[in-house]
């Protein structure tokens, strides 16, 4: 049943949108060397071009004359890779601290839950910012931060599953069997929880998405790859002279967090279906 | 006025703002209005707000209407124009400077203002304390005050004369001796709360806010200021700067505070003028500074590889978008008594780079890259930002891979002057009017590590030393000259840092706001003469 959430969440008419969407994007990204060869940040133009204004730049040129259209589609690939790592990091270690804290009760869930506690009492941007100024803007560094304060959130969902599905016969049988708690925890269990969780992944994606966005723009991202929040912060300098450099890496940010978004509620959507 | 009574001799010239209030009235300009409150944009807020401790362009933009130097730049006769003191005269052996100080003068707070207060600025902040005074006024060995009006500066190693009176305006800020001789110097709250002789007085600090200067009504010069209080609203974000101008929510925006990308739309908005001059005396120089402890970049020829491949006028044209010029060397252009055009220079020339780093022995390696290098734009500006970014192209372009490294302030100034762990950073040092006070630091060896802007390049050449404690000793004004001449073409054969452009800055003001650059150092100066038309 867990095998075709995703299909049945496609038909549904936001997950088909968004997961159109998102896949242009993923090939967009993964296709950039091929389609605009070369390294993005030449300097090919005269600066500002506007868009439109030469087939050969399409939306145009920034002020050092770089073309906008190479920095965004090369830009997606720090974006969603760092979006999906990070959702890949906090799912995994999230639901596993989940399960383990659901099955064993007692310290090890008093422990886990109480940490939990105690990284979502820190608004995870600050975390984020303060990790990525210790140890310095690289791509794992940055998933690091995210995933630090991202993983709470499905070890409560898969927790509170886990709760439920203790009692069930098929987990009683097991543990009867004789296997331990951890492994009964992991390969019995979880199973059965992680399709709750999955619709988590959207949201954490689409949060690492913009958070990744908001620490480029700040400066603290990788100023040798190209990357939407560094575009953005350098539209702003010249947004009421020539805007077109701060929408453009705008709008592809709010096109793949809405896409990300609308397979979110598709997949919540489904499986509100597959629980009632 | 007492100014038009009194005789300049070493002084002798226009009486700025004075003069340029009568030329204004010949031309038919209009009368100026008193009154008013002069809303400018701030965006920054100096931790220690003292001119004589910190001499920086940041704290004599709003210190300098409060506290003012003996003297103050013109571009009128011989380049000075008389503040607190109204005569200089060097002695012919270099070591004595006298200056005759203004009668009439009193402090904020209502004491008198003597030639105590400025032996005591010059021998207990000035020398010991000030970041450009510490070189200026090393072998200052003492200031005989033989009456209230008289200030005999002596030195211990013939000073050149003409690097004193170039240093004055910046370096010489006279603050109150009666408020800062007890205790801690750089704990005294006048550092902050500024007390002076200047045109208007310090009323009000809110942090994160403005600070607020009002009206000394007991002013030395009649009749003014003419401005009843000038507040500094702290706006950093240089957007909304644009759009408070338009909005007349403040009236003046020094420093380029609005991005060079706005001014032209901005100089088409009825009311607001783009007004380029005023800052000559406060030339920034755009430069490229070279980590010699790295062997590549020990080599000459590497060096000059590097500045053959950068295109100047791209970086005037498209950086600067025509607010700057291209370098030559480290003395700009403007300083017509130091500047020679006559030096080796680096045009934009890709293949000769080439031909220089292939002659250095550093081929093209497999991935089309010669050697790999950390490049660390200042974050000073956002002029020094974008010219990393540009350097890194530039750079590839013939075959040397830069990774860019952005920091924050503190972080750059650690990693640069202090760990030196950086290959090429992008500089921007001001050229103050005189090579002796804050370029020559830039090229002498022997420095210890932390001392910023200065020489932590790890470059060391007996002839360049040799050179500059040559020039630093000569009294003679010609001679002395000669050997910044000669400094300049060693720099360029050397090329231990590479020039690339000079700028100043650009003021944009209300068309409402009258006498607005009217000196080189207009933005930090005392504005006794601005005013509003209504």
């Amino acid at each position: 049943m867990r095998d075709d959430l995703l299909g049945r969440a496609a038909l549904t008419i936001e997950g088909l949108i968004g997961l159109s969407l998102l896949m242009a994007a993923a090939a967009l990204a993964l296709a950039a060397p091929l389609l605009l060869p070369g390294d993005p940040f030449d300097i090919v133009a005269r600066p500002l071009l506007r868009p439109l204004a030469d087939p050969a730049h399409l939306l145009g040129t920034d002020r050092l004359g770089r073309d906008i259209l190479a920095m965004i589609v090369h830009g997606a690939r720090p974006s969603l890779m760092t979006a999906l790592s990070v959702a890949a990091v906090a799912l995994g270690f999230g639901m596993a601290a989940g399960a383990v804290a659901g099955m064993l009760g007692g310290i090890a869930d008093e422990v886990i839950m109480r940490l939990a506690d105690a990284v979502q009492t820190v608004p995870s941007f600050v975390v984020a910012l303060a990790v990525v100024s210790v140890l310095g803007p690289s791509l794992p560094g940055l998933i690091a931060a995210l995933a630090i304060s991202a993983w709470t959130a499905p070890a409560r969902v898969v927790r509170s599953e886990v709760l439920r599905l203790r009692g069930a016969a098929f987990v009683e049988s097991s543990l009867l069997l004789g296997r331990g708690r951890i492994p009964v925890a992991l390969t019995v269990v979880l199973p059965n929880a992680v399709t709750v969780a999955l619709a988590l992944g959207a949201v954490i994606v689409a949060g690492a998405l913009l958070s990744e966005a908001a620490l480029s723009f700040l400066g603290l991202g990788d100023p040798n790859r190209p990357s939407w929040g560094a575009l953005i912060a350098e539209g702003r300098q010249v947004m009421r002279t020539a805007p077109h450099v701060i929408i453009a890496p705008g709008m592809a940010l709010f096109v793949t967090v809405l896409a990300v978004s609308l397979v979110g509620e598709g997949l919540a959507k489904a499986l509100s279906k597959q629980t009632s | 006025m007492t100014l038009h009574r009194r005789t300049l001799l070493a002084g002798a010239g226009a009486i700025g703002a004075a003069a340029l209030t009568r030329k204004a009235r010949a031309q038919g300009g209009p009368a100026p209005r008193t009154g008013g409150i002069l809303t400018v944009a701030a965006d920054t807020e100096p931790r220690n707000l003292n001119p004589a401790m910190v001499a920086s362009n940041g704290v004599f933009y709003v210190a300098s209407k409060v506290i003012e130097p003996l003297a103050e730049m013109t571009t009128e006769g011989d380049g000075l124009a008389p503040r607190l003191a109204t005569r200089w005269e060097g002695a012919p052996d270099g070591r004595s400077v006298t200056f005759t100080l203004r009668e009439g003068v009193s402090w904020h707070d209502g004491r008198p203002f003597s030639s105590a207060d400025v032996a005591f600025s010059a021998m207990r902040l000035w020398k010991p304390l000030q970041n450009l005074g510490r070189v200026v006024f090393k072998s200052l060995e003492a200031v005989d005050t033989p009456d209230a009006r008289t200030a005999i500066f002596r030195f211990g190693e013939p000073t050149p004369f003409q690097m004193i009176r170039n240093a004055v305006p910046g370096l010489a800020s006279v603050v109150p001796r009666h408020l800062y001789e007890v205790g801690d110097i750089a704990a005294n709250p006048a550092n902050t709360r500024l007390v002076g002789t200047g045109p208007f007085r310090f009323a009000e600090h809110r942090p994160g806010e403005f600070y607020r200067l009002e009206k000394n009504p007991s002013y030395w010069e009649a009749g003014r200021p003419y401005l009843d209080q000038i507040v500094f609203r702290v706006l950093p974000d240089r957007g909304a700067i644009a759009a408070a101008l338009e909005a007349n929510q403040i009236q003046l925006a020094a420093f380029s505070a609005v991005p060079l990308a706005d001014m032209e739309r901005l100089s088409r908005v009825p009311g607001i003028a783009v007004i380029p001059q005023g800052y000559d005396g406060i030339t920034y120089q755009l430069t490229v500074e070279i980590n010699h402890r790295r062997k590549e970049l020990a080599d000459a020829r590497v060096r000059r590889a590097i500045a053959h491949a950068i295109d100047r006028k791209f970086v005037v044209d498209t950086i600067f978008l025509g607010y700057a010029k291209p370098s030559t060397g480290p003395v700009p252009a403007f300083d017509k008594q130091f500047y020679t055009p006559d030096v080796p220079s680096t045009p934009f020339d890709r293949r000769r780079a080439e031909a220089l780093l292939d002659e250095a022995g550093l081929p093209r390696g497999a991935n089309g890259m010669r050697f790999t290098l950390r490049l660390l734009p200042a974050p000073w500006f956002e002029q020094t930002r974008q010219f990393g970014d540009y350097l890194r192209q530039a750079l590839r372009a013939v075959g040397i891979d830069a990774q860019i490294v952005n920091n924050d302030a503190p972080a750059h100034l650690r990693a640069v002057y202090t760990d030196h762990a950086f290959d090429l950073a992008i500089g921007s040092p001001v050229y103050r009017n005189d090579p002796a006070i804050s370029t020559t630091i830039l090229y002498e060896s022997g420095l210890p590590a932390g001392v910023p802007f200065a020489n932590q390049y790890g470059y060391a050449s007996a002839e360049m030393d040799g050179l500059i404690r040559r020039a630093a000793g000569t009294i003679d004004t010609t001679e002395r000259t000669a050997l910044y001449q000669s400094f300049q073409k060693l720099a360029g054969t050397e090329l231990p840092l590479i020039h690339v452009a000079e700028f100043t800055f650009i003021t944009v003001a209300r068309r409402s706001v009258m006498n607005v650059a009217n000196n080189p150092r207009w933005a930090t100066s005392h504005w006794a003469d601005t005013w509003l038309s209504s």
